[in-house]
């Protein structure tokens, strides 16, 4: 008998052992009381989730003694995190439990944004946006309502509205304030989704380019984990940066580029690349069209150029491209995320990102970028409207509004690749009446008020509102400012839809209740069938069990038997054989020159295109993450304040030297409009940043007082961002282009010019606003 | 069938297994008895029909190998005596860390490191899919003491029926040892 | 001899706090200034002889050879029994109400026994330790390196949630364990002319973040001062 095939058991054997239905009596579960006899989180009770602290939503398992949530940690299972969790994820009992958060529905008593409240029940919470809806769909047509949403609670309501048939159902600040103009160029280039979570695969890098990302920071768990074991095994990293960054600490060469001039560096490396013959001639000639028209465009760029415009060492721009070329294919291009930055520039911005990544060849195989699979559920739709418009809104005679002759999406071509509208025609709307009237608001998941540029427009937007209602966990500013409030339930006391990374392994990970709701919080998906049923809507399901079910049958899997593991995995193919490699593009090919872009009178191939420079006396307010926070709303988070409770300001050290100011310093900002900051903000003095640049970490200088330690915190970047540029091609509103000055003990400080700006960089108009 | 579905039938298949030896190592049961003749066989073991009698004689075996002896216990199936001499030593608390660390407690009289719940823990872990724990609870405690248990078995000159289910029992740590280091 | 000790790996630690987090979740530190059994603290972006420097100290009790913190222990000498979670041989010794375990090497406090007079914290030249003042009464609390987790066959909370696997946790007793090979090739630990204590917690990194690091060394006898 070979001793290899010993556990071979024959189907006999184990027809033989099944039968003998053997109980496992020598092992059993702790008891709560005795799991809670052991000291920290051991012998807890486990139920594995899906963490919501962030979008990343990394497979976890909540433990619980007694009751309680007492640690959040990885699932072993996973593939992609395992045990690890960020911060946020660590800190997600802090949200469950925090004091501040939404408990009970509620009606604004006082003024929109004056924070005064009465507790209402959710049947006349929910009656009374019912009834809104139906008015405003009345009075002034479909249209007349939008939606902002983020998160895992917003899609059950963009259901709703996209149901009810309004074009503005969705506006996500993920599309239109940030990941949008990265997400078109890529997908125009290589024919898939690249942008969402970055489908670059670091882990396998032999080199790294990281232009447009601070990733390290930004902590997208999966993502950073890969990036360090790329560089654990020996992968050259390049940082593009006008902060020296975390990842810069690491890098082998930061280029601290002038801000809004990166397109000369990236031409004059596709220029480079193509005339010293160092570009990936196989992938080019059998996989890419336009490389002709491309080596034409580039001919004139040369590095000397992008050394004079861009304001780098000319060694150090031609070391990094060399290092690019030594280590092709293999080279992990991050294609950017934040992308919303200057306006024209940036969708082709990314376009010269992704071509250069071609002419890496670096596409389909180890340490480029990969084909994102496909997760192997069903897609199904919670509810249908079968009555449009909604039964019962009118009565005898009544006639529905004709629907507008122009479209929010008219002013962009390519905005109807993203599910919804523009913010900016959105808020012009609310403001103006035109091209016709927005008069109700949804807000679910996101803070806009800390996060639309421009928030004193934002704010006058609102108050043109006939009614405006907002679902979330805590009560941040944008909650403020509603007429009817909804308490979310957590991520820790709900399900929610099925996730999946779409890496280079994947899996699909159930959401499901850890403890159940505190108070009287619910579900986004009850709160949704409520709201619908009001709205004659059908219900294709009515519990999520039902629902989940529906999407996992396909899979073999079902709601009772993920609730243990909290995943299932499965195979995937994320790199091509050079032979059996396709695009879904409209060639078929990868697109070096894009004809769609030419058709809509928009450059096929980048040109150059830069950032105007700040004003003289003013500095470009740059803005970023933080690795302990989200966004906007983990400020109020006690764990998490207290790691990092505020935000400062970075200021360049030679700047400092010239205007007197040491790190601890304070100053108020003032920028080019003539806003200030509400307080005075502290300041890091380092030779990490440019001497044209600041850098404020966003997210902080909450303005809600109803969160007790989140409020008055640190500066708000948001409400010094009042300046924004339509981005021309998806209707992104673009704001990296705010400059500031400081004001300190009363004194006007203007920012000296350390840096010379070329005559080819144009000077932004300073112009003041009311 | 995908691989991971393969591969999890097949752990399911060996769950049984070492769930069926943990019951072996108990005292002995009639039905088991008698049905382990047919399971070692298809295993490919010589099974002699003398060895699978259940009887007065099996009985006496189990309670002279391992519960009391005149001269002492001569294979105490139990880590900490392999290890240490003596009953519920540091080892039966390492097995305890172990149950623990799956959400586990020992539900027999027996210390936590006898022999049978040792295998059931290791079914356990089969069937939940934990192979790292799986890998650790072999190299770092059960297969450091089985051999030990293995040879004072063998020289107490035992029944047949023991010294069959000691080799199986062997085999099948051997093999699963072997897969969880690749 | 067991020694268990921590290496940190510094290109590896992105400064996320993960680990920080981890901690005060899994033994419920209390929020409050200066509470905290490990921290996470920015360094740079700086100037160095060896290039601009952004890097991260995250820190936490060093279980040191010579902790002066239970030199000052104004408890009295009691004898306990240690066990030993190896091999359960067992040592009787006289200690205060913190001391350095035997067999283990790490330094820990008896909270029944700690008095909460606030020397030990003041002693330790890495501010390891706080005084909760929020219980009934007022204990020395700090890193334990997750003593009662180890034991029981789990990996100390930082260790396990650290997305960038940058925290290498083992025995120092054992030669072929990872964080002895690293020490052996050079692994470098928080000392200075004025406070070499003997601390268990190593750092490896490129020269330009050790140097930011190693000036984050305590250079002030605290324990003289108490």
């Amino acid at each position: 008998m070979k001793r290899r095939d010993f556990l071979k058991l024959s189907g006999g054997v184990c027809a033989a052992l099944a039968s003998l239905q053997l109980d496992s009596k020598f092992l059993r579960g702790l008891s709560a009381a005795e799991a809670a006899e052991l000291p920290g989180s051991l012998g807890a009770k486990e139920v594995p989730s899906v963490c919501d602290m962030c979008f990343w939503r990394c497979p976890i398992v909540a433990k619980v003694k007694n009751g309680r949530v007492v640690k959040i940690e990885g699932n072993p299972r996973s593939p992609t995190n395992g045990t690890r969790i960020c911060a946020r994820g660590n800190a997600g009992i802090q949200l469950l439990y925090d004091k501040d958060r939404l408990k009970y529905p509620m009606k604004r008593v006082g003024a929109r944004g004056e924070g005064k409240w009465a507790k209402i029940s959710w049947d006349e919470a929910l009656d009374e946006i019912a009834y809104n809806i139906k008015e405003t769909m009345k009075k002034y047509g479909v249209h007349s309502m939008a939606f902002f949403d983020h998160g895992a609670s917003a899609g059950f309501f963009r259901e709703i509205f996209e149901e009810l048939g309004t074009e503005n159902f969705s506006n996500e600040p993920a599309f239109f304030q940030c990941v949008g103009p990265a997400l078109l160029a890529y997908l125009y280039t290589v024919g898939y989704q690249a942008v969402g979570n970055a489908k670059v695969d670091l882990a396998n890098a032999k080199a790294i380019l990281l232009f447009a990302s601070h990733l390290g920071e930004n902590i997208q768990v999966s993502l950073v984990k890969d990036f360090i074991e790329g560089l654990a095994k020996g992968a050259k990293l390049i940082v593009v940066d006008p902060r020296f960054s975390t990842a810069a600490g690491k890098a082998d060469i930061w280029l601290p580029i002038r801000p809004g001039t990166d397109l000369a560096l990236l031409l004059a490396w596709t220029n480079y690349l193509i005339e010293n013959d160092l570009y990936d001639k196989d992938f080019v000639k059998n996989h890419c069209i336009g490389f002709e028209e491309v080596k034409k465009a580039v001919k004139k760029y040369d590095l000397d150029w992008a050394a004079k415009i861009c304001d780098l060492p000319k060694e150090d721009i031609k070391k990094a491209i060399d290092i690019l070329a030594q280590n092709k294919p293999h080279v992990g291009v991050h294609p950017g995320r934040h992308s919303a930055w200057y306006g024209r520039q940036d969708v082709q911005r990314h376009r010269a990102m992704a071509i250069l990544t071609g002419l890496l060849g670096a596409v389909g195989l180890p340490g480029g970028l990969y084909f994102p699979p496909t997760p192997p559920i069903a897609k199904v739709k919670l509810m249908e409207c079968h009555e449009f418009p909604v039964k019962g809104i009118f009565e005898e005679g009544e006639k529905e509004v004709p629907p507008p002759e122009v479209s929010l999406k008219e002013d962009y071509p390519f905005a109807e690749l993203f599910h919804g509208s523009p913010t900016d025609a959105i808020i012009k709307a609310t403001l103006t009446g035109k091209p016709y009237p927005i008069k109700l608001w949804g807000v679910c998941g996101v803070n806009i008020i800390q996060t639309i540029p421009n928030p004193y427009q934002t704010k006058e937007a609102i108050k043109n509102l006939d009614f405006i209602f907002c679902v979330d966990n805590i009560p941040t500013e944008s909650v403020l400012w509603a007429d009817i409030v909804l308490p979310d339930a957590t991520y820790l006391e709900r399900y929610d839809g099925l996730y999946s990374a779409q890496e280079t392994k994947d899996y699909v990970a159930l959401r499901q209740p850890v403890v159940p709701p505190m108070f009287e919080s619910r579900p986004a998906f009850q709160i949704a069938l409520e709201l619908g049923k009001r709205l004659g809507f059908k219900a294709n399901y009515t519990s999520e069990v039902e629902w989940l079910d529906a999407q996992l049958k396909k899979a073999g899997y079902s709601v009772a038997k993920l609730s243990k593991t909290g995943l299932f995995t499965y195979e995937v193919n994320p790199y091509r054989d050079r032979k059996h490699l396709s695009f879904d593009t409209d060639s078929g090919k990868y697109e070096l020159a894009s004809e769609a872009f030419a058709d809509e009178d928009f450059p096929a191939i980048p040109e150059p295109d830069f950032a105007p420079a700040p004003p003289k006396g003013y500095a470009r307010l740059l803005y970023g993450r933080v690795p302990v926070h989200t966004f906007a709303k983990t400020m109020n988070n006690i764990w998490l304040n207290n790691e990092w409770p505020e935000n400062h300001l970075w200021v360049n050290d030679e700047v400092a030297r010239a205007l007197g100011l040491k790190t601890g310093d304070e100053v108020i900002l003032e920028n080019q409009d003539g806003y200030r900051s509400e307080k005075p903000v502290k300041v890091f003095v380092t030779p990490g940043i440019r001497p044209d640049a600041v850098y404020l970490p966003h997210g902080f200088g909450s303005r809600s007082p109803m969160l007790k330690t989140a409020y008055g915190k640190g500066v708000s970047d948001t409400f010094l961002i009042t300046h924004y540029e339509q981005e021309p091609m998806m209707g992104a509103s673009s704001h990296r282009n705010n400059f500031v000055r400081f004001i300190k003990d009363g004194k006007v400080l203007s920012i000296p010019e350390i840096r010379p700006v070329p005559p080819e960089i144009p000077r932004f108009e300073n112009r003041k606003r009311a | 069938m995908n691989n991971k579905a393969e591969e999890k039938s097949r752990h399911n298949d060996r769950a049984s297994l070492f769930l069926f030896l943990a019951h072996l190592w108990d005292y002995p049961r009639p039905e088991l008895i008698s049905k382990s003749k047919e399971i070692f066989a298809s295993l490919g073991l010589e099974t002699p029909e003398k060895a699978f009698e259940m009887d007065e004689a099996l009985e006496a075996e189990y309670v002279r190998l391992f519960i009391n002896a005149p001269d002492g216990v001569p294979a105490a199936p139990y880590a900490s005596v392999q290890l240490t001499g003596l009953m519920s030593q540091q080892p039966a608390e390492q097995a305890l860390a172990f149950y623990h660390q799956a959400g586990l407690i020992p539900n027999t009289a027996e210390p936590a490191d006898h022999l049978s719940t040792e295998l059931a823990f290791v079914a356990h872990l089969l069937k939940e899919g934990r192979y790292a724990l799986l890998k650790s609870f072999l190299q770092e405690h059960l297969l450091k003491w089985f051999p030990l248990f293995r040879k004072s078995l063998e020289q107490a000159e035992p029944h047949p029926f023991y010294r069959l289910l000691v080799e199986v029992t062997e085999k099948a740590l051997g093999n699963l040892k072997e897969e969880v280091e690749t | 001899m067991s020694q268990w000790a921590m290496v940190i790996d510094l290109n590896r630690c992105v400064g996320c706090h993960a680990c920080a987090i981890a901690c005060r979740a899994e033994w419920q530190v209390p929020v409050g200034e200066g509470y905290r059994r490990n921290w996470v603290k920015r360094l740079g972006p700086a100037n160095t002889p060896h290039g601009l420097a952004f890097t991260f100290y995250p820190g936490l009790c060093n279980h040191c050879d010579h902790p002066v913190c239970v030199s000052v222990c104004t408890a009295d000498e009691e004898e306990k029994v240690f066990k030993c979670p190896k091999t359960g041989k067992t040592k009787k010794m006289k200690v205060r109400a913190t001391y350095k375990d035997p067999f283990t090497g790490v330094v820990l406090i008896d909270k029944d026994r700690c008095l909460g007079c606030g020397a030990c914290v003041e002693a330790c030249p890495y501010k390891a330790r706080y005084l909760n003042e929020e219980l009934d009464e007022p204990k020395a609390d700090k890193c334990t390196f997750c003593y009662e987790r180890v034991i029981r066959g789990e990996v100390p909370a930082c260790v396990k949630t650290c997305i960038a696997d940058a925290r290498i946790f083992g025995d120092l007793g054992d030669p072929n364990s990872e964080v002895s090979k690293l020490v052996k090739a050079g692994a470098k630990r928080l000392v200075s002319k004025e406070v070499n204590i003997g601390p268990n917690v190593y750092w490896v990194g490129k020269e330009k973040d050790l140097y930011l690091l190693l000036q984050q060394a305590p250079k002030e006898k605290t324990w003289e001062n108490v």
